[in-house]
């Protein structure tokens, strides 16, 4: 156990390295960033990787598109973006521009230094259909057979199960039980606060545990939230990565488990340690334990997959969109 | 008799001067009268009878209607594929797909039971655009951070975006069509309004 821990350790470390190296010389346009602070983005160096030629298109509707090539020669497309940031006149022109790799946003623009660049005119970019996915998602043949498997399972299996549950116990009794596990979960927000350098994140994490172990009774009642009004924090190793700049890498939508990147797989490996409920021996009342808490959660929230499915065109597509926008402002917030 | 009139006059006066531009200038108040108008449709105990269901329906549309700006999320949404059509089919399309993000909307505020709204902030911008911030809390006590997208339009204020949790509804839209061919798209598009 101990040595799988610092393997992990040791990869997770390896993994940030880039990021914490970039830490010493930021570029010359971004020094100013120090002090100014880009709306509300953190002042870490870190956390930005540069592209020296992006394209700004238009896309006729006062919004703007970034295209660039990425490290692999890929074709990436930010988001449409309502304005530009600070520093970039106009669209059409070449710039290089620093973007916030866990958010995908750009922060800083500066003019271009290379000049063997071709301008393209604005809108080449609407007509190119190259919109596709600010989440690389090279895999996606074997993610959409998964994401068949899970529809199917959670058509055949959960949902039947979470059904007749539901029919069963009243729902206060349900969300006290989804509000125990949430509670015992504790070390993992906690944890991140303080990995992220929110120390007021951690106290108040420490203090939610401590009041809704006792006056909340083990954590059944959120004592903390409605007697206190002390707001919970949700944190996993997954933002922590993200936090200090770590992209998402690839897309994954794993069996069981739903969407995930390469970047939130190794979150929920590393959160692994710190959730007491993987230290259940034997192994069976550890499975247990989780499918019950799963089919808990599912109870309490039946009919929302189905309104994504009803409302989408490719709920592939749509639920991928979804956890990646998430997970961006998880890790903004 | 006339002091008093003239503090009549004066009173009048500073609380229109005072009432205005709040009154022209405010997304966030805009959206708080819709979303009171909805949730007062939707609690009316009268209107929750089935024979007068339709009549809810109706209600609630027009209310939305009227906050909602379904050719500017028509336009974001198709992105690349507006620009090919002609106006018959932009309209077709605005139509169409207004219903269904209507009917979605239908949907999630018909199992409306008690839930709150909080409302957090608002900016806005010179171009006109802006951003209204709320938190839903559920009767599970959970918290739904929402972000309304406004365009500004004469007086009024427009949402063109919704955001839950970071979620945006144009843009996942967006991401879903970019691929399709707009042929297949309207044909699905059909089949979901007319499916219900």
């Amino acid at each position: 156990m101990r040595k799988i821990f610092v393997a992990f350790v040791c990869s997770v470390l390896w993994i940030i390295q880039p990021a914490v190296s970039s830490f010493a010389q930021p570029p010359e346009f971004l020094s100013d960033l120090k002090a100014t602070s880009f709306e509300g983005q953190t002042k870490r160096f870190g956390q930005f990787y540069l592209v020296p030629d992006v394209d700004v298109t238009s896309d006729g509707f006062g919004g703007y598109f970034y295209s660039y090539k990425d490290k692999r020669g890929n074709k990436t497309t930010t988001n449409r973006l309502d304005s530009l940031p600070k520093g970039l006149l106009t669209a059409g022109k070449p710039v290089q521009v620093a973007f916030n790799d866990a958010t995908g946003m750009p922060v800083r623009v500066a003019e271009s230094q290379t000049s063997q660049h071709e301008v393209s005119g604005p809108s080449t970019h609407d007509e190119s259909g190259e919109l596709e996915g600010e989440i690389y998602d090279p895999i996606e043949p074997v993610n959409r057979a998964f994401f068949h498997f899970n529809d199917k399972l959670y058509f055949w299996v959960l949902k039947p199960i979470a059904t007749g549950y539901e029919k069963v116990f009243p729902e206060p009794l349900r969300v006290s039980v989804r509000n125990f596990f949430h509670n015992i979960l504790m070390p993992v927000r906690a944890i991140n606060c303080l990995l992220q350098g929110k120390i007021e994140g951690f106290g108040t994490e420490i203090t939610r545990f401590i009041v809704n172990s006792t006056i909340g009774i083990c954590g059944f009642s959120d004592a903390a939230k409605t007697a206190f009004n002390i707001e919970k924090r949700d944190e996993d190793f997954g933002q922590t990565l993200g936090f200090y700049g770590l992209g998402p890498g690839i897309y994954i939508n794993w069996p069981l488990l739903g969407p995930s990147s390469i970047r939130d797989t190794f979150g929920i490996v590393g959160d692994g340690f710190l959730n007491p409920v993987n230290y259940v021996e034997p192994a069976k009342y550890c499975i247990a334990i989780k499918a019950y808490d799963q089919i808990n959660k599912t109870s309490l929230s039946l009919g929302q997959y189905e309104a994504l499915k009803k409302a989408a065109f490719d709920p592939y597509i749509s639920l991928r969109e979804a956890y990646y926008e998430n997970r961006r402002y998880k890790i903004r917030e | 008799m006339s002091i008093h009139f003239l503090r009549v006059s004066l009173f009048l006066f500073f609380t229109l001067v005072m009432a205005l531009p709040s009154f022209a200038g405010q997304p966030m108040e805009q959206i708080r009268e819709t979303t009171d108008r909805i949730i007062a449709i939707v609690s009316d105990p009268v209107l929750k009878s089935p024979e007068k269901a339709k009549e809810r329906k109706r209600l609630i549309r027009q209310a939305v209607d009227e906050r909602f700006d379904w050719e500017e999320m028509s336009r974001r949404s198709l992105a690349r594929h507006w620009k090919q059509r002609t106006d018959d089919e932009k309209k077709e399309f605005i139509n169409l797909f207004g219903k269904l993000l209507e009917r979605t909307y239908l949907e999630q505020v018909g199992n409306y039971s008690g839930e709150k709204v909080l409302y957090l902030n608002e900016t806005i911008d010179e171009s006109g655009f802006g951003d209204v911030r709320i938190k839903i809390i559920t009767k599970q006590e959970t918290e739904i951070p929402v972000r309304y997208k406004v365009k500004k339009n004469g007086d009024g204020w427009y949402v063109y975006d919704i955001s839950v949790e970071g979620r945006s509804l144009i843009n996942n839209y967006r991401k879903q069509f970019q691929r399709m061919p707009y042929k297949k798209l309207l044909k699905q598009l059909k089949a979901k309004v007319t499916q219900e």
